[in-house]
Order: structure tokens, then C-alpha cells, then sequence
């Protein structure tokens, strides 16, 4: 039996990125001038943990750069070099080059050699000009008095197999001083029924030299969480306290909440998840196909049955809604990269920004979750951009000099609502419709209510920037945004105030998995259409339908006038009725248009679980998904943005 | 004499390949199985061990001191820095009785 090491870089790159996420956020929050030891520490530790592991994958350029990267933080945590300014966007550069080699070593790709080794090389510079700028302070290693320290350590069974070896780490130690060991082999199995690939032993050892405890805690750093740990100063003659046993010495807060999140989780892929809820869609439709045949049985146990079918729809859906909950992220995974990038943006665009965020651990899909990303990105952006003013300006305008970004999350039904607000100069009326006129976006003449306006910024080929930046007038505008939000079946709002700021609000459902839809029967067939896309249904009289060359069928809704959108035709089948009084209209929108889809007949709403045609069987246009009925048929779940731009290209050929 | 010279062809030993690692601790698992019912006195031949670690160490480990509990003996043989960093800071060297003399020197 061979040990392939390979299957724990998933675990490693996993663990690494969000280590690197920490140090970010460590980094971040660490003041110039008087830095926080602990969050020194906590991004050595980041630093020191990824050294170890990429040097145990033999992953050489990884260990190389942080081992650089962790020299000057040892410089930095022993107080022989102060955190400057350039020192904190040395470290934060080096996040960004980690995560940039973690990615490329985790696809296989390459690496930007040049982009690592000048980042390295201005980190041994850093490093170099400390030993001539400081003199004052050499290295002093005589402030540590001699003492002696108790170790009690004891790895957990799978602490070989997560690439760890106590020799490794015994001999570490040895180096730092005089070590005693003493091996504990009381719960070493008999050979016969030893897991070769387990680790049985413990050991108790007395370490005495000039030591620090940290760096004492520092041998044992990348094996945090995979064993106990007990370390105990001792005094250098007496003898040594008993330590109790198996807690693990005295914790910095930091390292207690990483235990407090590590302990009672596990990581899993998404694709079992993934399985799972696949499964539990076939039950729902199984489910459901029990219950139509429930309700068809008469006899003494028709009732017992349908008692019990009722109590398996119950728990199928609770079983649903726990599956649903682990594929739930907090939507803090998106805006922890915020505050870098405000950061990053303030100094660019010489702006003083505050970024407040709220809200952070309300939950969401993971799947919408990695949508939303962009979006935010672009609206803060937006508001970092041409929202809040420079700090002159805005003074004049009697507001602080500071703006403030704020980012908030809530749940709000069955959606989740992401707001990104500023308190900068608002939406500018005339601006905005200038810029459309010049754009040609409107005519010189329309005139338009203020929500109208807020409308226009969403057209494609709109920027009100005066001069192009390159931050966010890239060409992708806020039109890319909104089809975006819409594609994921949620929507953006704009609320704005001239002088006070402006308030961007997007909703998205907290799901991609279910639908609510409004079933629809066309002959023998049965649609869906998601609820969100439908404004009203109506019946239609003869009258108020007028042919048109070239548009087909229209009838007039609110003002305007609608095509009729023929399902029996669009998708060749045999209708029950022909005649449009007849059946029914259900209004809906999609991609900002409406059309009327003209059906036999209502059936009823129901929530239905998405499947992709895409990956069962292939696109179809006007059509976004399927999902299987209670009664076992398939039925298809229309995409009216889609059903609508089709109809627009028939007729219009 | 026909008992001693039984006794001398069961005379085992086991030379420990230069890389004793997780990877092959199954097959050194399997090797010490072997050896661990046989009555005479079993030699480890250490001398070709550039590499070891805290796994086969165990495993040597688990094997002395199965045999000690049931009267049998494992005499460790050969000249190997690894093996005697090893145990020593493994603080194995009093149970492998190996080399006596780095038991006790810790540094």
C-alpha cells in the first residue's frame, strides 16, 4: 500500500486560500506605525503554515517565496524592523503573489516566474536595508532567559496521513535546545493489529535553552488541530508541574476561535452535495407521484396510506430544506474581498473611503453566491468611482472629508437582498440625460420621470464619467450588471437623492436548485413558467386583439400593446382551443420586454425542481430547464427572455 | 545437536531497506508479522537505513516489544546515522535497545 499525497493538495490548496484570506484581513486591520503583535502573528502563522505544507507537497517555488516572505515577518514580529507603509503593501502584494501561485500550481499552469522573483527580491531588500537601517537593534536572541519547558504531545491517529511526521518535528526542537524525550507507547497496539498508516505513539519531553514560546508553538504549527498539544514552562531547577492532561497549554484568542471554527466541521466537495440534492429531487418527484396515486385509492387503508404520505412529504421536505442549508454559504466568503479593494481604489483615486459592511453572515447559495461576486464588485466600484466625491468637495458640501461605502445583506422572503449604498454626490438628472441624448440612447425631446432616469444607466453604452477611468469605466456597464442579476432571476433597484448619496439594491432568489412556478397546459402538455417573470393572466376578448403586419397578434395591456405569443405553435403541438377568448393570457416579462403567452389553461402553482436539459440533453432555445410532475412526465420550464427574442426573430423573417 | 543446528537455520534477520517510509510501512508491517512468532533470536540489520521514519519506527516499536512480552528477544545490528537519530530522538532507544549508549545523550 503506497501513499499518494496527491489527495490532500485539494486540502491544502483549500486551506492555504483561506489561510491567505485571514492574512489578508490581518493585514488589513494592522495599523502603521503600532502594529498589534497578534496580528503579526497571525500572519506569520498564515506564512508559516504554507511554507510547511508546500514544502511537504514539493511545491519548491511556494516554500521559496514564503520562506522569504517569513523571514521578514520574524523581522517584523521580534520588532527589529517597523511596519511601515511600504511594508504593509509588500505583504499585501505577497498575498496576492501566493494566491496567484496557489492558483497556477493547483490548474497547473505556469507560474509568472518574473512577478514572484521581483516581489521576492523586494522583500530581501526590505529585509537587507533593516540590517543597515537599524543597527541600533541587532538581533538579540539573549532576551529570552534560559528556562526549561514541558511538552506533552500527542498526534491524532491520521496525523501521518496528512503528511506529518513528529520525527520531522522532534528534531526541530532538538535544534532549539537540550531535549529529553520520553516515548509513550501505552496505547501502541500489538504489531498484528497495528494500522501501519496511524500513528499510536505520544510523547513527553523536557526542552531547556534559551526558547521562546513561540517559537516553541511554531514547530508545531502546521500540526494545529491534528494533535494535543501541551506546552508548560517549567522552572529551569524545580520540578515541573503536571500539566493537565490533554489540554493544550494557555491560547491566544486568535488561535481559540480558529479551533472553536475548525472543531465540528468538516470540508466536503460540492459535487457530493451536488448527488445528494440530486437525490433528494428524485424523492420530491417520487414523492409527489405517490401522493397523485394516494389520492386515487379508496378501501379500509386509503386512509392509513395517505396519513403516511403525508407525513413522507413533510419529511421530504425537511430533508429538502437541510440539503439546501449545506450548500447555503455566508455571503461573507464575497465580501471579505471588499475591504482590500476599497482600500486599493481609495489610494488610487486619492478618495477617503470608509467601507461599512452589515449583515455579513446571512446565507445564501453557493451557486448564487459565486455569481454575486461581479456584480458587488461593480457597484462598489461604481460608488468608490463616480458616487463619493474628493475629500476637498465633499468638505465644501459640508460633509466629512471620509465617504462611506456601506454593503449590507439581508434575507427578505424568499430572496436575498444585497445593498451597496455611498453617501456621495447621488445619480445626476441632467448628467444622466445629457449623456443619453449625446449617446443617443433617448430623443432631445422626451421627457422622463426621475425613476425613468435612474432606468437609463442600465442601457447599454452608458457611462457618466466625465473622463473614461480605469476603474470602472472598462466598457462593461451597468447593462452587464442588471443581465446579469436577471439571468440569476433577480432584479436591481436605484434609489437615489441629489447630494446625498445613492443606493443600489439587489435581489436574487436564495436559490438556483427550485423554482416557484405557475404550471400551464397547452393540449396535453404542461409548462412551467417561474412566477417571478408573470405580471397578471387574463382572459382576452375578441375585440381587444388587433393583427398587425408583421407583429402578428397584439392586444393592448396597460396602455400599450403586447404580441401573443402562440405556445401551440412555437413548440408544434395540438391545442385544446384556438381561439384566444377561449383560453387564457399570461402576461410576463423577460429581459425588460412583455409579451402575452397564450395557453389552454391554468393548472396551479407548485415548486419545482430545476433540471439542466443543457446537461441532460442539449440547449433548447426559449426553454431553461425541465423538471419532472408528480404524475411522472416531464414538463418544461420556460425562459421568457428567450421565448420572447424568438418570437420577435419569427416574426420579424 | 540435531537441536542446535534447527536452531541455527531458524536464525532470523530482517535488513531494513536505506528508505523505511509511510509509503512501504504496510510491506514492513507484513515483513515484521513474519518474524514475530519465531522462537530463536531475530536480528534487524539496520546498517543500509539512510531514511526512516516515525511510522516504521512504530512498527519496530510494536515488534520489540511484542516479542519481549511473550521471552523473545530482537538484537538491532548495523552502524546507521538515521536509525540512531531516530530512535533517539524518538526516545525509542531504551525499548529498541539501540545503540545503548544514544538512550540517554540528548543532544
Amino acid at each position: 500500500m503506497s501513499l499518494d499525497l496527491s489527495q490532500f493538495h485539494q486540502a491544502f490548496f483549500a486551506e492555504s486560500v483561506e489561510a491567505l484570506d485571514s492574512m489578508e484581513a490581518a493585514l488589513l486591520k494592522l495599523d502603521v506605525g503600532s502594529p498589534d503583535p497578534e496580528l503579526i502573528n497571525t500572519v506569520f502563522r498564515v506564512a508559516h503554515s504554507i511554507k510547511g505544507g508546500s514544502a511537504t507537497f514539493g511545491f519548491n517555488e511556494i516554500a521559496s517565496f514564503t520562506h522569504s516572505l517569513e523571514t521578514l515577518l520574524e523581522e517584523l514580529r521580534a520588532q527589529r524592523m517597523p511596519v511601515s507603509a511600504a511594508i504593509s503593501d509588500l505583504l499585501l502584494k505577497s498575498v496576492d503573489v501566493m494566491r496567484e501561485m496557489l492558483r497556477a500550481v493547483h490548474a497547473r499552469q505556469p507560474l509568472d516566474a518574473q512577478r514572484v522573483a521581483d516581489l521576492q527580491l523586494d522583500i530581501e531588500l526590505a529585509i537587507a536595508q533593516k540590517s543597515t537601517a537599524m543597527p541600533a537593534k541587532p538581533n538579540e536572541p539573549a532576551a529570552v532567559d534560559s528556562c526549561s519547558w514541558q511538552i506533552r504531545f500527542r498526534p491524532y491517529a491520521q496525523f501521518f496521513a496528512r503528511g506529518n511526521d513528529p520525527l520531522r518535528m522532534l528534531r526541530e526542537l532538538a535544534s532549539l535546545g537540550t531535549l529529553e524525550v520520553h516515548a509513550d507507547v501505552a496505547l501502541l497496539p500489538a504489531l498484528t493489529e497495528l494500522d501501519p498508516q496511524a500513528c499510536h505513539m505520544g510523547w513527553a519531553m523536557r526542552l531547556t535553552g534559551r526558547i521562546g514560546e513561540e517559537a516553541l508553538r511554531e514547530v508545531f504549527d502546521w500540526a494545529t488541530g491534528d494533535c494535543d498539544l501541551a506546552i508548560e514552562r517549567v522552572s529551569a531547577s524545580g520540578e515541573s508541574p503536571e500539566p493537565v492532561p490533554g489540554m493544550s497549554g494557555p491560547r491566544s484568542e486568535a488561535q481559540a476561535a480558529a479551533a472553536a471554527s475548525e472543531s465540528g466541521s468538516i470540508r466536503v466537495g460540492v459535487e457530493k452535495i451536488d448527488e445528494l440534492m440530486n437525490t433528494v429531487g428524485e424523492l420530491v418527484i417520487t414523492q409527489s407521484m405517490l401522493r397523485q396515486l394516494g389520492r386515487s385509492i379508496e378501501g379500509a387503508a386509503a386512509d392509513r396510506l395517505r396519513f403516511g404520505l403525508a407525513q413522507l412529504e413533510r419529511n421530504v421536505r425537511e430533508l429538502q430544506e437541510s440539503v439546501m442549508r449545506v450548500r447555503m454559504l455566508p455571503i461573507s466568503f464575497v465580501f471579505n474581498r471588499f475591504p482590500r479593494m476599497v482600500r486599493d481604489l481609495a489610494q488610487r483615486l486619492d478618495k477617503q473611503i470608509e467601507l461599512k459592511m452589515s449583515g455579513e453572515q446571512t446565507e445564501l447559495d453557493k451557486t448564487v453566491l459565486e455569481k454575486i461576486g461581479d456584480p458587488l464588485v461593480h457597484l462598489v466600484r461604481n460608488s468608490i468611482d463616480h458616487g463619493i466625491e474628493k475629500p476637498a468637495p465633499r468638505v465644501a458640501a459640508g460633509k466629512p472629508p471620509a465617504g462611506t461605502v456601506q454593503m449590507h445583506a439581508c434575507h427578505r422572503g424568499g430572496n436575498i437582498a444585497v445593498e451597496v449604498s455611498d453617501d456621495g454626490s447621488g445619480l445626476d438628472r441632467e448628467r444622466i440625460l445629457a449623456k443619453a441624448r449625446e449617446r443617443g440612447l433617448i430623443g432631445v425631446g422626451d421627457t422622463f420621470s426621475d425613476e425613468q432616469v435612474t432606468q437609463l444607466i442600465f442601457l447599454p453604452g452608458f457611462s457618466t464619467a466625465a473622463q473614461t477611468t480605469d476603474v470602472s469605466g472598462r466598457g462593461v456597464g451597468l447593462d452587464v450588471v442588471q443581465r446579469n442579476i436577471k439571468e440569476l432571476g433577480g432584479k436591481i433597484e436605484v434609489q437615489t437623492e441629489p447630494g446625498r448619496g445613492s443606493r443600489f439594491t439587489i435581489t436574487l432568489p436564495l436559490t438556483l436548485a427550485i423554482v416557484d412556478g405557475q404550471s400551464v397546459a397547452v393540449g396535453r402538455e404542461t409548462y412551467i413558467v417561474p412566477l417571478t417573470s408573470i405580471i397578471e393572466s387574463l382572459q382576452l376578448k375578441a375585440e381587444n386583439v388587433n393583427r398587425l403586419s408583421g407583429r402578428g397578434e397584439v392586444f393592448a395591456f396597460r396602455g400599450s400593446y403586447l404580441p401573443v405569443i402562440r405556445l401551440h405553435e412555437l413548440f408544434g403541438i395540438e391545442p385544446r382551443v384556438r381561439k384566444l377568448h377561449e383560453g387564457l393570457v399570461v402576461v410576463v416579462e423577460g429581459d425588460g420586454r412583455r409579451a402575452g403567452l397564450f395557453v389552454d389553461d391554468l393548472l396551479g402553482q407548485q415548486q419545482v425542481v430545476i433540471k439542466s436539459l443543457e446537461t441532460n440533453y442539449g440547449r433548447v432555445e426559449g426553454v431553461s430547464g425541465a423538471t419532472i410532475l408528480g404524475d411522472g412526465s416531464v414538463a418544461l420550464i420556460l425562459d421568457l427572455a428567450g421565448l420572447i427574442r424568438l418570437t420577435a426573430l419569427r416574426a420579424a423573417a | 545437536m540435531k537441536k542446535r543446528s534447527l536452531a541455527a537455520r531458524s536464525a532470523r534477520s530482517l535488513t531494513l531497506p536505506g528508505e523505511c517510509t509511510l509509503a512501504d510501512a504496510e510491506g514492513l508491517k507484513l515483513r515484521l508479522m513474519r518474524l514475530l512468532t519465531h522462537v530463536t533470536a531475530v536480528t534487524l540489520d539496520v546498517r543500509r537505513v539512510r531514511r526512516i521514519d516515525t511510522a516504521s519506527m512504530q512498527l519496530l516499536a510494536a515488534f520489540v516489544r511484542d516479542r519481549s512480552t511473550s521471552g523473545r528477544t530482537v538484537r538491532i545490528t548495523g552502524d546507521s546515522a538515521a536509525f540512531a537519530e531516530a530512535s533517539r530522538l524518538l526516545g525509542l532507544g531504551e525499548l529498541l535497545g539501540f545503540p545503548a549508549a544514544a538512550a540517554k545523550a540528548a543532544s
